[in-house]
């Protein structure tokens, strides 16, 4: 393509991959040189550098789902180099396996699922959600059945650095944890870390979920869109000049809106009640030059749930009014502004401006009103409770690629958070308004960072990295010194021994009662008296692509201490009390091993995992002292994902999944209680006895037809296809011939049926 | 709200059949001694004695008979042996003294030793002042103020009340009697927003300064109705202040945190606290200081 002069110096090659029809950018596309046998990747931009210095290059540029491209080329100079790869046809030959190979990388403890697997796989409802898929992964267990919390390696859901386009997310879940709040047409990529984590992630104990939007098509409008049981979407993106695009994508319920001529008619017209969420999200790219660009990504997602009863009636003269309105409301607002700019064909930056905010409200007000005559009596009250966090916060991101042997990342944040802790208000036309609650609290988060990831010899490569976070509350300043270093070392037979160890510091904590996720779950700083979360992790593993599987195989141990939980009893945060008063403080250890065997391309695609994990909490003063299994300690956990397309327009796909019961707290005798005459259960330890095993298994199929304006798709699905029993708690209930252990379930067999619709 | 959301979503999938009796691997283990007795200088040592119930088991737990249950003091000396009455309740002559300790030991066959320790506390609650008003107008609903002089230093108490009445008619004597239900907006009852019997709590908000608490509760008299003139009845309402030991205090904590999240399939269950070594149950001192309360005449 490209003829130049042979010298002794160096060449770069840069430039960005992406969809040859959308102009989507591609991250994580290879760029493989045959010749030298080393290569580079497309970073979360799609942008990549690679620098040689040979004079010629035989370049090898491959994306999963897309055709290949060979591209050889003479090199004078730097070269500025835009590759455009099209979408393979799924089954067609010159489809090439994958992205980089995952005995090549560096990383161990990541999985990247492809967006479009991720929409194909049976939900619940047909909801696509990308957090389920995530809990299909190996080493990722699902809280309670339906809900979208991630559990990684021993972790809580509070432990998860959920971003995205490099946002933090506080509660990434509408519908009391049913449904994550990440709309999938809107996702361009979505990346889980769970270990070796590099220097550039800080903040979370336990994994990184890191997930772009899609920028929007370049070459034309498109749309999209989907009615299901449960919501709709609608998704538009496109151009809006040769420079700038934009995405725009809308997701609602719409339970309420079908229910509500029901529950007015039942009532007579004074009741009105509903539940609904809506998300939306927005992001306009522009480029100013190949050098600089500008993003603009936004997030919006609220939830509702709401009741207003109005009645009246007249009694001997006087007319009896009265309204009850309640309201339950939380939702996550989130902003970014980036800018990239290429200094030079191997320098490239990012700087970032960003906001985030979780509210949660829930409030109630009443009217009573008695007219009599002219006179009217009337009663006002309302109380609320508010509660929320919010950040500001500036990121620097440097990427520089000086040769093939060497990937720097540098960089720094400083984010402001403001916590609102939880504030009671009381107002009456009667008494005087009162509040109570924790006064506001702000503090400021920093960290620096560095890594390199080092090509040391022809089978030995590292990553390695620091990470300095420092955060001031109050009077009290925490920091922290995170080392972290992966290995890749490459053992005949190309079997990859990987290891990484990695320390990482939470400076916040979730105050939850429950574990299930729900918003009234409370986000609660580091204090002097609170200490930060902090974890050490280790990880050793083999890695392997053979026939197009790839194949993985891990161990791991971590450490988690400052784990903080309410104190025995304290099932909710008073208002008047002190959070800090509440809460006990203790320590987890997690340990296990996961097979992961994984096929992104061909007529059968898909993935086995497995799960062999021990998982423990310890705190001072519950449970004795004595430490105890976390409640979603899973001893085996199998994930099995497959996808047919035996015709283009034609798709089956199956999850099945198994898991050992949740561990529980059971009473083993009673008695009775001094002085009361009532009767005391016994229980010998927390989490001691085990529910019985939860499988379920879903299946999909979809049929896609072309029509004139674009293309549609007819998917039904089944959760939980055999309609097991699954637990989800047990209780003690006299049945038949006594007392008996009996256990409740959640989901039955549960069809779907969705339309969705691409123009 | 939300529990609420989850346990509609659960009735509606149970329309499909969603409980199942399954086994689960819960020991049948050994029936536990369970030794329970509150003691005080104002009244003699006693103690129930039953064995603990496999939770899967019908019926009460059964007393226990045949057992020897002997009281000592802090230097191991034996202060009394109780005598088995009936229904597993061992009973003595001898009453506690106020600031010591003393051990209970139960022998029973079949059963390891159960032993306990617990301290009468030094001094009655110091209660300054007491105060009964009538709210609303009306004799059945009555505020009672109590001003606590509270010590430096970690105390715990427990307030009671009574309400008893006699019905005289010329042919009959009528008793009545009930526990007072108390209410409070005091900080220090946070957690007992819906009112109970006995109001335990400790000096956290309150260490080492005097404190007014004050209690709402229904006295609902019984009396004469008015057509009867040869009736006469006489009440009487007592309030109850006891010094509780902190054994006392943590069994009470934890049985009423049992039973607030006994319901609750979402909250985890919370043990009981006890100080019975080989055994269940509470071995705890108290005192206790009585006052009859003016009680509002009817207006």
């Amino acid at each position: 393509m490209l003829v130049g002069s042979a010298s002794a110096q160096n060449y770069t090659l840069s430039g960005y991959v992406k969809d040859e029809a959308t102009g989507e950018v591609l991250i994580g596309a290879n760029i493989y040189n045959v010749d030298a046998e080393n290569g580079t990747s497309t970073n979360n931009y799609g942008f990549f550098s690679y620098t040689t210095s040979k004079d010629s290059v035989d370049l090898l540029v491959t994306y999963v789902g897309y055709q290949s491209e060979h591209i050889r080329m003479k090199l004078d100079e730097d070269v500025e180099l835009n590759i455009e790869l099209t979408a393979g046809e799924e089954l067609g030959e010159v489809v090439v396996t994958g992205e980089q190979p995952i005995e090549e990388e560096t990383q161990m403890s990541s999985v990247t699922v492809p967006i479009e697997q991720i929409k194909s796989m049976p939900q619940i409802l047909g909801e696509v959600d990308v957090m389920k898929a995530l809990q299909m992964v190996p080493g990722v267990q699902s809280g309670t059945e339906g809900t979208s919390g991630l559990y990684v390696r021993g972790g809580g859901p509070s432990q998860n650095l959920i971003l995205l386009d490099g946002v933090p997310i506080y509660n990434a879940s509408h519908l009391f944890g049913f449904v994550s709040v990440f709309n999938a047409n809107a996702i361009n990529n979505v990346d889980l870390i769970k270990g070796g984590f590099p220097a550039r992630y800080g903040g979370r104990l336990s994994s990184v979920v890191d997930i772009t939007m899609k920028e929007g098509n370049r070459e034309e409008l498109q749309g999209s869109g989907s009615i299901g049981l449960l919501s709709s979407k609608l998704t538009l993106d496109g151009p809006l000049s040769d420079n700038t695009t934009f995405l725009v994508s809308g997701r609602r319920t719409y339970i309420d809106l079908l229910a509500r001529p029901l529950i007015k008619s039942q009532s007579e017209g004074g009741t009105v009640a509903g539940y609904y969420f809506y998300d939306f999200n927005a992001k306009i790219n522009h480029r100013f030059s190949n050098s600089d660009r500008l993003y603009f990504s936004s997030y919006l997602g609220q939830d509702k749930a709401y009741s207003e009863e109005e009645s009246s009636y007249t009694e001997q003269g006087t007319e009896f009014y009265n309204k009850d309105e309640f309201g339950l409301e939380w939702g996550n607002i989130i902003t970014s502004l980036r800018w990239n700019h290429i200094y030079n064909p191997q320098l490239f930056s990012n700087i970032t401006f960003t906001y985030s905010r979780y509210n949660f409200d829930v409030y109630n007000a009443t009217i009573d009103e008695e007219r009599t005559g002219g006179s009217t009596d009337r009663f006002s009250s309302k109380n609320r409770y508010l509660s929320g966090i919010n950040d500001v916060a500036a990121k620097v991101d440097f990427d520089f690629l000086p040769s093939p042997s060497h990937s720097i990342k540098f960089g720094g944040s400083a984010t402001r958070h403001r916590f609102n802790p939880g504030v009671y208000a009381y107002s009456s036309n009667t008494e005087t308004d009162s509040t109570l609650g924790k006064q506001r609290t702000a503090s400021t988060e920093l960290f620096v960072y560095a890594e390199d990831k080092m090509e040391l010899t022809d089978r030995m490569k590292v990553n390695a990295g620091l990470h300095l976070s420092g955060y001031s509350v109050n009077d009290e300043f925490y920091y922290s010194f995170e080392p972290r270093v992966s290995f890749n070392y490459m053992l005949p037979s190309d079997i990859a021994l990987k290891g990484s160890y990695a320390r990482m510091t939470q400076y916040i904590h979730l105050l939850t009662n429950t574990g299930i996720g729900l918003p009234t779950d409370l986000w609660v700083p580091a204090t002097d008296r609170v200490q930060p979360q902090r974890a050490h992790q280790v990880a050793l593993g083999l890695a392997k692509t053979y026939k197009g599987f790839e194949i993985s195989l891990e161990g791991y141990y971590k450490t988690m201490d400052n784990l903080i939980t309410y104190d025995e009893g304290a099932t909710y945060l008073s208002f008047q009390g002190d959070w800090q008063d509440q809460v006990v403080s203790g320590q987890g250890t997690s340990y296990g091993t996961e097979l992961f065997i994984q096929k992104k391309l061909g007529k059968w695609s898909g993935w086995l995992g497995y799960t062999l994990s021990w998982n423990t909490r310890q705190f001072d003063e519950v449970n004795f002292g004595e430490p105890f299994p976390f409640k979603y300690d899973r001893r085996h956990d199998i994930n099995l994902v497959l996808n047919y397309t035996p015709h283009e327009g034609l798709q089956y796909s199956a999850n099945w999944v198994y898991g050992t019961g949740n561990a529980v707290t059971l009473p083993t005798g009673r008695y009775p209680a001094a002085g009361t005459g009532g009767t005391i259960k016994d229980y010998e330890g927390r989490n001691g006895f085990r529910m019985p095993a939860y499988h379920r298994l879903d299946l999909n199929v979809s049929w896609t037809k072309e029509k004139s304006w674009g293309q549609r798709t007819w998917t039904l699905g089944v959760y939980n296809g055999y309609s097991h029993k699954n637990p989800f708690f047990i209780d003690i209930e006299s049945r038949g011939e006594g007392r008996q252990f009996v256990q409740y379930s959640l989901f039955p067999i549960i069809p779907s049926v969705t339309y969705s619709l691409q123009f | 709200m939300i529990r609420n959301t989850l346990v509609v979503l659960i009735a509606a999938t149970c329309l499909l059949g969603c409980d199942t009796v399954v086994e689960l691997d819960v020991p049948r283990d050994d029936s536990q001694l369970v030794v329970n007795s509150f003691f005080t200088p104002d009244s003699t040592f006693g103690v129930s004695l039953y064995k603990s119930t496999f939770v899967l088991d019908e019926g009460r737990s059964k007393p226990i008979t045949g057992a020897t249950a002997k009281v000592f003091d802090s230097n191991g000396n034996e202060v009394v042996e109780l005598t088995e009455q009936e229904n597993g309740v061992y009973t003595s002559g001898v009453s506690a003294e106020p600031g010591k300790t003393y051990e209970i030991k139960v022998s029973k066959s079949g059963y390891e030793t159960a032993t306990a320790l617990s301290t009468v506390p030094v001094d009655t609650a110091q209660v300054i002042k007491l105060e009964t008003t009538s709210s609303s107008g009306s004799s059945s609903s009555a505020t009672i103020s109590l001003w606590i002089d509270d010590p430096e230093g970690v105390d715990y108490y427990e307030v009671t009340g009574q309400s008893k009445t006699v019905i005289y008619t010329p042919n009959d004597t009528l008793y009545f009697g009930k526990k007072l239900y108390l209410n409070s907006n005091n900080a220090t009852f946070e957690d007992f927003e819906s009112g109970r019997y006995d109001m335990f709590f400790d000096d956290k908000l309150f260490d080492g300064t005097r404190q007014k608490l004050t209690f709402r509760t229904n006295l609902l008299k019984a009396q004469c109705t008015n057509d009867n003139a040869e009736c006469r009845d006489e009440h009487e309402v007592t309030l109850f202040v006891r010094k509780i030991s902190k054994e006392y205090y943590r069994y009470k904590q934890s049985m009423y945190q049992q039973n607030e999240v006994g319901g609750d399939p979402f909250a985890e269950p919370v043990p009981v606290y006890d100080n019975i070594e080989n055994g269940l149950g509470i071995f705890a001192g108290f005192r206790v200081n009585e006052y009859e309360l003016d009680v509002p005449e009817d207006q």
